[in-house]
């Protein structure tokens, strides 16, 4: 769905898409690519994709980690896809395993990343509206949270406590199981 | 947002955890970290377990008003929020769970009702400033084809209700209504087409029907009812039920009840009686009943799954005492049962919870003299008047001994789904008590006065429901589907969409 301005010899070439970070660092990924990120791929649908795509919300450095997972998880999409009519049911059994053990292992190493850029990459897929990207990384967020006390909380991501004493006192006295 | 960036390497507040690191993160602690958009951590939120959420609440004025706030509530994970009860009766005597066709005599005065009488009442146990429904349940009851509702059970946030017509009806004659109090969506189901016979001029009616609701929404936008048919004069089970309201229709298990002469699945559960004054749990995606098998003499936990299958019986070792309540927390099935030591001569509570299935296997959670709890306790486990009643009516006399002994002092009413928190009603003096298992601390909730009945513990479920429609409309699907199996009358449905249409 390339856009009316492209020309016909284009129109094979237009499968490429360039992604304009904040700091105007440019990117050229495929539609394919692109299109994991629904905000893009309605961008597409609606032509409006010619010159690239300016993200001023993303940085080059979160762009280029972003590009990194979608690629993959593209690729991972077109296997499965290409993988059905070239092989038998159980041979397609046999390599969807190892592709899924292996994006499995492409996940966890992609979320070796510290908290800043975690949340950075919560922000961009949340831009982007990359569902996969944005359950990956608030799962990776909530297991680090979930045994923790609000001190913890406030440290990790420091957080002022602005609620007063009484409000404090007030809320631990209502939830005071959850601290046992 | 209260979230806020420290500056490189400055500010006096940003200090190592003390806990071990929590992922490779912990290293970089003087990079800004930026604030995730509020639905990014509403996500966040909705990954982690309710007592986490809850601790969260202390972590700022933002954090809490994400949680608190009611637009975020649906993907939130939820606890029990209170307990809904009926009260200012003159006492129906209906605490422990009778049948949907009790021999009330009620006293309708023939106008639209929400029970025979009583008024709906809320114990708000979270302190929610901000009421969370209509407690007079206005919505359901203005509308034209609602006659009188009366409170069965609730779960996961969905209450249901007996539908019956408001002076004649000793029983849900008109069906039942499913409905989620918050989002005021709600649903008529028909009646099954059991009527239950009148009561043969005693004090006890020949057949009573108990109807359960099944509703996760973590596993189906659908909900379940179960019903089953009690025949009191032999006290056994006598048939089911189901419903579903993705099928839409009711389903007759006759068929296989009948096995139970060959020994077939219902055979396995024999001549019983479901004994509903020990509640029932609904966890692990099954119901689980108490029953009293006649012939053994002694207690069993029948589950049943959605569809109406028994998935495991589970006999109750009677050295353990006898069971009081059955009810899900923590994702367990937990039983307490009311035991008499001879040699101490004290009367102790304990809880047991089922860690498998399979090898049947039970762990005691905890013990509590009941002395304790209560400051009194009446020495005996038979209550006169219990045992006088059934051995007027009946000849079971060991079924009357099971299930005379309790209700004497108090009623088990819930067990809290996520904390080690039971909470009780004191006969004499009608209070809602609690009783922290981790603290042992009483603490007294609420007086509910002299005739409460209907009291059910209430999960609220705020997401707005495929299965039930604002103003109880059928669906199309589920209209026609009435129509072709003649369940209701044209003109009901047409009612239906009139009223969609002009309200």
């Amino acid at each position: 769905m390339a856009s009316a301005g492209s020309g016909d010899e284009k129109a094979a070439a237009a499968a490429m898409i360039t992604l304009i970070s904040s700091d105007n660092e440019k990117f050229e990924v495929t539609e394919a690519t692109a299109t994991l990120s629904q905000t893009i791929r309605h961008m597409i649908e609606d032509g409006c994709t010619d010159g690239g795509v300016p993200l001023p919300n993303v940085t080059s450095k979160i762009l280029a980690r972003v590009i990194e997972y979608c690629k993959k998880h593209a690729t991972a999409a077109a296997g499965e896809e290409g993988s059905s009519s070239s092989f038998s049911d159980a041979a397609f059994l046999e390599v969807d395993r190892a592709f899924l053990e292996e994006l499995e292992e492409f996940d966890d190493a992609f979320l070796e990343v510290d908290r800043a850029t975690l949340f950075d990459l919560i922000l961009a897929a949340n831009y982007l509206d990359i569902k996969g990207l944005l359950n990956l990384t608030c799962q990776k967020v909530a297991d680090s949270v979930k045994g923790k006390t609000p001190e913890q909380i406030r440290e990790m991501y420091n957080i002022v406590n602005d609620l007063t004493p009484e409000e404090e006192a007030e809320i631990r006295r209502e939830t005071q199981w959850a601290f046992e | 947002m209260a979230l806020q960036a420290a500056e490189q390497g400055a500010s006096p507040a940003v200090v190592d955890p003390p806990d071990p690191p929590l992922d490779p993160g912990d290293t970089d602690e003087i990079a800004v970290v930026a604030c995730p958009p509020d639905d990014a951590l509403v996500d966040i939120f909705s990954r982690v377990p309710i007592k986490s959420l809850c601790r969260f609440k202390c972590v700022s004025k933002a954090w809490c008003g994400l949680i608190d706030d009611r637009l975020h509530c649906r993907k939130l994970p939820q606890t029990l929020e209170g307990f809904f009860y009926f009260g200012d009766g003159v006492g129906e005597g209906d605490s422990g769970g009778q049948g949907d066709g009790g021999n009330k005599d009620g006293k309708g005065d023939g106008s639209k009702n929400l029970t025979y009488r009583g008024h709906g009442q809320f114990v708000n146990l979270l302190g929610r400033s901000v009421p969370l429904f209509d407690r007079s349940f206005s919505f359901l009851l203005e509308h034209p084809s609602i006659e009188t509702i009366r409170l069965l059970r609730s779960c996961n946030g969905l209450f249901l209700f007996g539908h019956r017509r408001p002076q004649s009806d000793r029983y849900s004659s008109l069906g039942y209504i499913v409905c989620n109090p918050v989002t005021e969506q709600w649903v008529a189901v028909p009646s099954s087409g059991w009527t239950p016979s009148p009561p043969d001029g005693g004090f006890i009616p020949m057949h009573r029907l108990y109807t359960y609701l099944i509703f996760d929404p973590a596993v189906s936008p659908d909900f379940q009812l179960v019903q089953f048919w009690q025949e009191c004069n032999f006290l056994g089970v006598a048939g089911l039920h189901t419903y579903s309201s993705k099928t839409g229709v009711w389903r007759d298990w006759a068929a296989e009840w009948r096995l139970m002469e060959k020994g077939g699945e219902w055979g396995r559960w024999g001549r019983t009686g479901l004994s509903m004054s020990q509640g029932s749990a609904f966890v692990n995606g099954m119901v689980h009943f108490v029953v009293y098998n006649n012939d053994k003499h002694h207690q069993m936990i029948v589950t049943v799954d959605r569809e109406g299958k028994i998935s495991w019986i589970i006999r109750w070792p009677k050295e353990r005492g006898t069971l009081a309540f059955i009810g899900g927390s923590q994702g367990h099935l937990h039983c307490m049962s009311d035991y008499w030591n001879d040699d101490r001569e004290e009367r102790s509570l304990s809880i047991w919870v089922l860690e498998d299935y399979d090898t049947e296997e039970w762990a005691l959670k905890h013990t509590v003299n009941l002395l304790q709890v209560f400051g009194r306790m009446s020495p005996s486990q038979t209550s006169l008047e219990f045992d006088l009643l059934f051995k007027r009516t009946s000849s079971q006399i060991s079924y009357a001994d099971n299930v005379a002994f309790i209700h004497s002092d108090y009623d088990v009413v819930a067990i809290h789904p996520d904390r080690n928190l039971i909470f009780f009603v004191q006969h004499w003096n009608q209070k809602l008590i609690s009783y922290d298992m981790d603290s042992k601390e009483l603490c007294a909730l609420h007086a509910l006065g002299h005739g409460y009945h209907s009291i059910v513990p209430y999960v609220p479920y705020f997401a707005e429901s495929s299965v039930l429609a604002k103003n109880g409309l059928y669906s199309e699907r589920e209209a026609y589907k009435w129509l072709k199996n003649g369940m209701v009358g044209i003109s009901k449905v047409k009612t239906a969409i009139w009223n969609y249409f002009t309200s």
